[in-house]
């Protein structure tokens, strides 16, 4: 059974907030989305994200079905692909508060980079 | 020609006690030595003290009398102090004593003092009012400055190269009061007054006679009108002189907060940058915010690429394979009903066995194909995936992100710089008083408004000044037809006067001139003698007496050093001296301070021809004794030194 709503671990869900801080973002759906790309071209390996609250629903979320088409693409025999895109979220913002840990200010270079680097990090944070 | 005698002092500053300095009955020049703090300065305005009544301490401030006694004396409890001037003026002799007494022991203030001058003419008192005519004759005080000078003095005289200058326009004045042009401007004045009282006397006798009654009439209401605009006009060029000297001395007062004023325009400024840059940011952060709603499919980018590659690989060997198997499953139809009939499909001739076997044969081999499994529904999976990746192209760029990062990255390095920038005026104004610069801007800005108004008023009441002398000289012109004999004799008077207004007036303009082109031809030769570079060729005088230098090249000097302005004055003075009705001695005090050893001994060389009574306050760096007697040879006459007794205590002592 697919997820109906989208979680984020309490880290994460704090993080969101300093990334909404930045001034970067208009919505958190959108910083979410960004930890999710970076989670994809990283090729995190998929999993199960532990303690995640319920933060959107996936029809607010994906209200025109295209991230479920991606996750369709990229992960074909995946039959629950809001689970799956939960848990790239999580990894990817997990990701991302750790390059973003000791830095000044968070930026769009910052974050971008993090997609050209190689590095492949597996599970989110608790 | 005023000439000095002597100078005695009791108590005056530094001198204690009684001194005196006697001066030589030849012409030529004194030299009284004082190292620095010994009493130059006050010697020489023991000379303005007496002369004037008035000690002139740095930046032009009037020192009180209470400052001026001898401390040393004070403390010893005799107070107050004496000043006696011997001179000749023409062939009669005067002693002119100044004397201060307390009126109550310890004085405090000027208070405290009694204050009491006498002047003798060849051993005979004279009054207080003839005294003071006296000395107003023999040494106005307005020409003071060309006999009593310091370098401080000296350096005025640039400001006659500016227009604008309050101190240039009174040394303006005060030049042309010592050339004697008042004579003459005067005179102007009181013909063109006497003018205008025969004018009405003239209309006031028409007025009386039935002839001439109506037209006596106009001319008097003409003049009472011409009078109105007249006292206008002269009341408004007052208004108009007082709005300048308020604007000057606004712009004065402004000069001292310049370095605040260009601080406080460029803080304003920066607040304004500061608004601006606000503006930008937000600007650029709308921007960034709606493109990073993009970013994810930004950063997904080359990821997707390579998988739609892969897919629309695999969407084309699907393709292929399909067309293949449609193509093989047709040919194996055909050869099957060729060979069925036994006839060729395409041309219609019997099969041979041979024939025959080669077509079996081929149908084996399409079979393969035909019989292929169909990947239509695969095929129609890539496609959907393909449509899916399409969807997520991102509508802005990578390169776009970046650019507004970087503007923002600037515009806050900007904000940063200005913030700073604003803190350290902040600081450097931390003890200004904004509001007094705001209202002296204000009020300075006021003045040039309501100048503006005024220069109007003046012009439009000139033109009905003018216009009603116009309306009067024509009645005065039909009343010179109309009227009998008896107001020949007013008329008669009118006219003399005009024309002798007139030419006072352009005696006026003559004289001016002259005195500008001898003073100019005066202060070239000096100048000449006095400079040490070859190059400069003459000294070009401007409509107020301000002299610049020429170069050979026929080029102006516009930046001069303060030894250069020194020379300049100089040459001024000297020129004024040959040019002036009235003549004296010159006393200057440290003139060498700026000049160095080739100037000096210019200067020194000169004076003889500058004054035939020249007294020199110098210090002995300043000018060596030596160099002083070997240039000027006999022309030296006396040398006094101001000797040290104690921080409060100095003698004067004759030396040659």
């Amino acid at each position: 059974m697919d997820k109906v709503a989208i979680g984020l671990t309490a880290p994460n869900d704090q993080f969101v907030g300093q990334l909404m801080e930045s001034g970067l973002f208009g919505q958190e759906m959108e910083a979410a989305k960004l930890a999710m790309s970076i989670a994809i071209v990283k090729k995190s390996s998929l999993g199960d994200v532990q303690g995640a609250g319920t933060k959107w629903n996936v029809g607010s979320f994906d209200r025109d079905g295209q991230l479920k088409r991606l996750m369709g693409v990229l992960y074909p025999t995946v039959d629950e692909p809001y689970r799956v895109m939960e848990f790239l979220i999580n990894t990817g913002l997990k990701i991302m508060a750790d390059a973003c840990r000791n830095a000044s200010n968070i930026d769009v270079r910052r974050l971008l980079a993090l997609a050209e680097s190689a590095r492949d990090l597996s599970a989110p944070r608790a | 020609m005023l000439r000095l005698q002597s100078i005695t002092l009791e108590n005056f500053g530094p001198y204690k006690g009684r001194q005196e300095i006697v001066f030589p009955a030849t012409d030529g020049v004194v030299l009284i030595y004082g190292e620095n703090m010994r009493g130059k300065t006050t010697l020489l305005n023991a000379f303005r003290y007496a002369l004037f009544g008035k000690f002139i301490g740095r930046g032009q401030s009037q020192i009180p009398i209470h400052k001026i006694g001898n401390w040393e004396a004070g403390e010893e409890g005799v107070y107050g102090f004496k000043v006696e001037l011997n001179f000749s003026f023409g062939a009669d002799q005067y002693v002119l004593t100044r004397i201060c007494s307390p009126r109550r022991t310890p004085p405090k203030t000027d208070a405290d003092y009694d204050l009491e001058s006498f002047l003798t003419k060849n051993n005979s008192q004279l009054s207080g009012d003839q005294t003071t005519h006296t000395l107003s004759l023999i040494m106005p005080e307005d020409v003071s400055r060309f006999f009593l000078f310091d370098g401080e003095l000296l350096q005025q005289y640039e400001e006659l190269l500016r227009d604008e200058s309050s101190t240039g326009q009174e040394i303006k004045q005060a030049i042309e009061r010592i050339l004697g042009l008042p004579v003459l401007t005067n005179g102007r004045l009181d013909f063109s007054q006497l003018q205008r009282n025969a004018a009405r006397s003239e209309a006031r006798a028409a007025t009386a006679d039935n002839r001439t009654q109506l037209l006596g009439a106009q001319t008097e209401t003409l003049i009472a009108k011409q009078e109105i605009h007249r006292k206008e006009v002269a009341r408004l060029i007052g208004e108009l002189g007082r709005q300048k000297q308020a604007k000057l001395g606004l712009e004065e007062d402004l000069k001292q907060f310049e370095k605040f004023r260009a601080l406080f325009i460029e803080r304003d400024r920066l607040n304004s940058d500061l608004q601006k840059e606000e503006v930008n940011r937000t600007t650029c952060l709308g921007k960034l915010m709606e493109a990073m709603a993009e970013a994810w499919k930004i950063v997904l980018g080359p990821h997707l690429k390579e998988r739609r590659q892969d897919l629309e690989e695999l969407a084309l060997s699907i393709k292929l394979a399909e067309e293949r198997r449609a193509y093989a499953a047709k040919v194996s139809v055909d050869l099957q009903s060729s060979l069925d009939a036994g006839k060729c499909g395409t041309c219609g001739h019997e099969l041979e066995s041979t024939a025959k076997n080669a077509i079996r044969e081929r149908i084996a081999t399409y079979s393969v194909d035909s019989k292929a499994t169909s990947r239509a529904e695969e095929l129609l999976v890539v496609e959907k995936h393909l449509s899916a990746l399409q969807e997520l192209e991102p509508r802005t760029s990578r390169d776009y992100l970046f650019e507004l990062q970087e503007q923002l990255d600037q515009g806050r390095v900007h904000t940063a710089s200005i913030h700073s920038r604003i803190s350290e005026i902040l600081e450097q104004t931390r003890n200004a008083d904004e509001s007094e610069v705001r209202r002296l801007q204000s009020e300075h800005d006021r003045v040039v408004r309501d100048m503006t108004l005024v220069a109007e008023g003046i012009k439009g009441e000139q033109r009905e000044l003018d216009d009603t002398t116009l309306r009067l000289q024509k009645v005065q012109e039909d009343l010179k037809k109309v009227a009998g004999h008896d107001l020949a004799r007013f008329r008669r008077k009118r006219e003399m006067c005009q024309k002798l207004h007139a030419l006072f007036s352009s005696a006026v303009d003559v004289y001016r001139e002259k005195l500008r082109t001898d003073v100019a031809v005066d202060a070239t030769d000096l100048f000449l003698q006095l400079t040490t570079e070859p190059e400069y060729r003459e000294l070009q005088i401007n409509e107020n007496y301000g002299l610049s230098i020429v170069h050979q090249s026929g080029q102006t000097i516009t930046i001069r050093s303060a030894g250069a302005e020194h020379i300049v004055a100089l040459s001024l003075m000297g020129a004024l001296q040959k040019n002036a009705p009235l003549r004296g001695p010159i006393i200057m005090d440290s003139p060498f301070g700026r000049l160095d050893s080739g100037h000096t001994e210019r200067v020194v060389k000169t004076l003889p021809l500058m004054s035939s009574q020249a007294i020199l306050l110098v210090y002995e760096s300043e000018l060596e004794p030596d160099l002083a007697r070997g240039v000027l040879g006999d022309a030296l006459r006396r040398e006094y030194k101001i000797v040290r007794k104690s921080a409060r205590h100095s003698s004067l002592e004759r030396q040659v």
